[in-house]
C-alpha cells in the first residue's frame, strides 16, 4: 500500500513539475511578439494551453488528485498498522490474562503438593511460557545479559581439531529433520563444553553439501574463562553480535574444508542456535561460506532472526513449554525466510523442557510430519542435505583465547 | 528580442508541450500498471479504484488537451511563417520598385503590378488567417465554456 502510494505520489511530484514548466509558456516573450501577427491564433493557443493546465481535469487537477491517492493510500496504511497494533496488543492482554489464572492454579498446586517453590514456578511457566516474556522484559533480562557480557571480554574463539567421528547418527548421511537433531543429540552428549562438528556430505552426483552441528550453554559462569559456552556467549549472541565463539565455528569449517561454493547447513541448540544465526548472516555477508539455511532448537532468535539475508532460511524450532525461547522477551519476526514451529513436548520442568533429546527430537519428528506449507517450502529448499550417499563428520574443540 | 517572431522557435515550444502530453500519457499508463496489480477486494478498495480510475483519466484529458494547445501553436507558427514572407516580399519589391522608378521608368509598370500582386497576397493571406482564425475561436469558446467562465 505504501508503495503505490509512492507511484502516487511520484507521478503527482512529476505532473506537476511539467504543469509549472509549461505555465512560462502563457507569459513567454518569443510567445507574445507572434501575437501581433496572428493575435487570434495566437489566443486561441493561450486558452488551449490554459485549459490544459489550470482546467477541470487538467495537469493541475491530474497532479493534486495524485497527490490526494498519495496521502489517502499512506494514511491507510499507517491505520492498518495501527489497528494490528492494538488488535495484537488487546489478544495478548485477553489471552495472556485467560492463560496466566490456570498457569497460577497450577502452580499453587504443585507447591501445596510439594511444597518446592521451584517446582511450583517451573510447573506456572510450563503452563504459560509467555508469562516469561513478560516476566523477562519487566526484568529487563536481554539487556543485563548484554551489558553484562560487555563488562567480560569476548577474547577471540580458537578450534581445535578433535578427530573424526563415524559412530551412530555421526556415520550416517541425514535423511530427514529428526536425523539433524539426532546428531546434534550425540554433539550435546559430549562430556567436553564447546563441542562442534563439521560434516561433509557428499551427493550421488559428486555434488557436496557441509552440516555444522553447534551445541549450546555449558557454563554458566559470567566470569572470564576460556569456556566458549559461558555467558558471555549469550549476552553477545542474544543482541547479534558477533562472538568468539562464532569465530571459532567459521575456523573449524575452513579447517574441515567447507568450499564458499558449497551449500551450508548450520544446526544449533539454545546458545548454538543464536551463534548459527549470526554466524549465517556474517558468512554470507562476506561471502566465506554460502550458508542456505539454519534449524535451531530452543534459541532466542526474536532480536536477531530478522537480520539474516533473505538468501538464508531459517527453521526455528520452539518448545511451547520451554522458557529459553522467551529469553529475549520478543517474538520471533515475521518474515518469509523465518519460519518458526511450535510445539509442545517435555517433563514439564525447566531443563526438561529445553532438552534436545527429551523435548526438541520429538518437536522435530512433529515438524517433519507437519504439512503447514512453509515448514513444507524449507524442508523441499533443504532437500539437498538429505539425499547424501556419504559423509565425513569432523569434531572440533572450540574455546575463547584472551 | 527582435519584433518579428521566429516561427522556428513557435514549432520548437509546440514540440515541446506535445512531449509533455506524452509524458502525461506515460504517467496514466503506469499508474494504471500498478494499480492493476493489487488484489484488493473490499468497500475501501473500490472507493480507492474509482478514485484513481479519475486521477488517470484526468492524466489522459489532460495530455489530451495539451495536444490540442500544441497543435493550435503549430497553426499559428504556420500564419505568422506565411505573413512574415509576404511582408518581407512587399518590401523587397517596393525597394525594387522605388529604385526602379528612377533608374528604368519603363519597368515601373511590371514591378508596380508585381507589387499590387504581393500585396493582393498579403490580404489573401489576411483573410485566410481570419478564416482559420473564426475556426480557432470556435474552438476557444469550447474551451471557454469548459473551463466555466461563460
Amino acid at each position: 500500500m505504501t508503495a503505490l502510494a509512492g507511484r502516487f505520489g511520484d507521478v503527482a511530484r512529476e505532473t506537476l513539475g511539467s504543469a509549472t514548466g509549461l505555465s512560462g509558456y502563457l507569459l513567454d516573450p518569443g510567445l507574445l511578439v507572434s501575437s501581433w501577427l496572428d493575435p487570434i491564433g495566437y489566443a486561441a493557443f493561450e486558452t488551449e494551453l490554459l485549459a490544459a493546465l489550470g482546467g477541470w481535469r487538467g495537469l493541475c487537477w491530474a497532479g493534486l488528485a495524485c497527490g490526494g491517492l498519495d496521502g489517502e493510500l499512506r494514511f491507510a496504511a499507517t491505520t492498518y498498522a495501527e489497528v494490528d497494533r492494538l488488535e495484537t496488543a488487546a489478544h495478548d492482554v485477553v489471552l495472556g490474562s485467560l492463560l496466566a489464572f490456570p498457569a497460577a492454579v497450577e502452580g499453587g498446586l504443585v507447591l501445596a503438593r510439594t511444597g518446592d517453590p521451584v517446582r511450583a514456578a517451573e510447573a506456572v511457566l510450563a503452563a504459560d511460557p509467555e508469562l516469561a516474556d513478560l516476566v523477562i522484559t519487566a526484568l529487563g533480562v536481554p539487556s543485563t545479559l548484554q551489558a553484562l557480557a560487555h563488562e567480560v571480554g569476548d577474547g577471540h574463539g580458537v578450534a581445535v581439531d578433535t578427530g573424526t567421528d563415524d559412530v551412530g547418527a555421526a556415520g550416517r548421511p541425514p535423511r530427514q529433520l529428526t536425523d539433524l537433531l539426532a546428531d546434534l543429540a550425540q554433539r550435546n552428549a559430549d562430556d567436553r563444553h564447546g563441542m562442534i562438528d563439521v560434516r561433509i556430505l557428499t551427493l550421488p552426483d559428486g555434488t557436496r553439501r557441509a552440516i555444522v552441528d553447534i551445541t549450546g550453554t555449558r557454563s554458566w559462569t559470567p566470569l572470564p574463562t576460556a569456556d566458549v559456552t559461558s555467558l558471555t556467549t549469550d549476552g553477545r549472541a542474544l543482541v547479534g553480535e558477533q562472538t568468539a565463539y562464532e569465530q571459532g565455528v567459521l575456523a573449524a569449517m575452513h579447517r574441515a574444508g567447507v568450499r564458499p561454493a558449497d551449500d551450508v547447513l548450520l544446526v544449533g541448540h539454545s546458545e548454538g542456535g543464536l551463534v548459527a544465526v549470526n554466524a549465517a548472516r556474517d558468512a554470507v555477508a562476506n561471502g566465506t561460506f554460502n550458508v542456505t539455511h539454519v534449524v535451531t532448537a530452543g534459541a532466542p532468535l526474536g532480536l536477531i532472526a530478522g537480520s539474516l539475508p533473505s538468501s538464508v532460511q531459517l527453521l526455528a524450532l520452539e518448545n511451547e513449554r520451554d522458557v529459553v525461547p522467551h529469553l529475549d522477551g520478543k517474538e520471533n519476526p515475521d518474515r518469509v525466510n523465518v519460519t518458526t514451529a511450535t510445539t509442545e513436548h517435555g517433563d514439564g520442568t525447566v531443563t526438561g523442557d529445553h532438552t534436545i533429546t527429551g523435548a526438541y527430537l520429538p518437536i522435530a519428528a512433529d515438524v517433519q510430519a507437519s504439512s503447514n506449507r512453509s515448514i513444507r517450502d524449507f524442508l523441499t529448499g533443504a532437500d539437498g542435505f538429505f539425499r547424501a550417499s556419504s559423509v565425513e563428520t569432523r569434531t572440533f574443540q572450540i574455546s575463547r583465547r584472551y | 528580442m527582435s519584433l518579428l517572431p521566429d516561427p522556428a522557435e513557435l514549432t520548437a515550444v509546440a514540440d515541446r508541450i506535445a512531449g509533455h502530453a506524452a509524458a502525461a500519457r506515460e504517467r496514466a499508463i503506469r499508474l494504471e500498471h500498478a494499480v492493476a496489480a493489487t488484489e484488493w477486494r473490499g468497500f475501501a478498495a473500490g472507493a480507492f479504484f474509482a478514485e484513481a480510475q479519475m486521477a488517470t483519466s484526468a492524466l489522459r484529458s489532460a495530455a489530451a488537451r495539451l495536444d490540442t494547445a500544441a497543435d493550435a501553436l503549430r497553426r499559428h507558427a504556420e500564419r505568422v511563417g506565411a505573413l512574415i514572407a509576404h511582408v518581407v516580399r512587399l518590401g523587397q519589391d517596393g525597394l525594387e520598385l522605388l529604385g526602379d522608378t528612377f533608374r528604368h521608368p519603363d519597368e515601373v509598370l511590371p514591378d508596380a503590378a508585381r507589387l499590387a500582386g504581393d500585396a493582393v497576397d498579403l490580404v489573401g493571406d489576411g483573410a485566410s488567417a481570419v478564416r482559420g482564425a473564426v475556426g480557432d475561436v470556435v474552438g476557444v469558446v469550447g474551451v471557454v465554456r469548459d473551463l466555466g467562465l461563460w
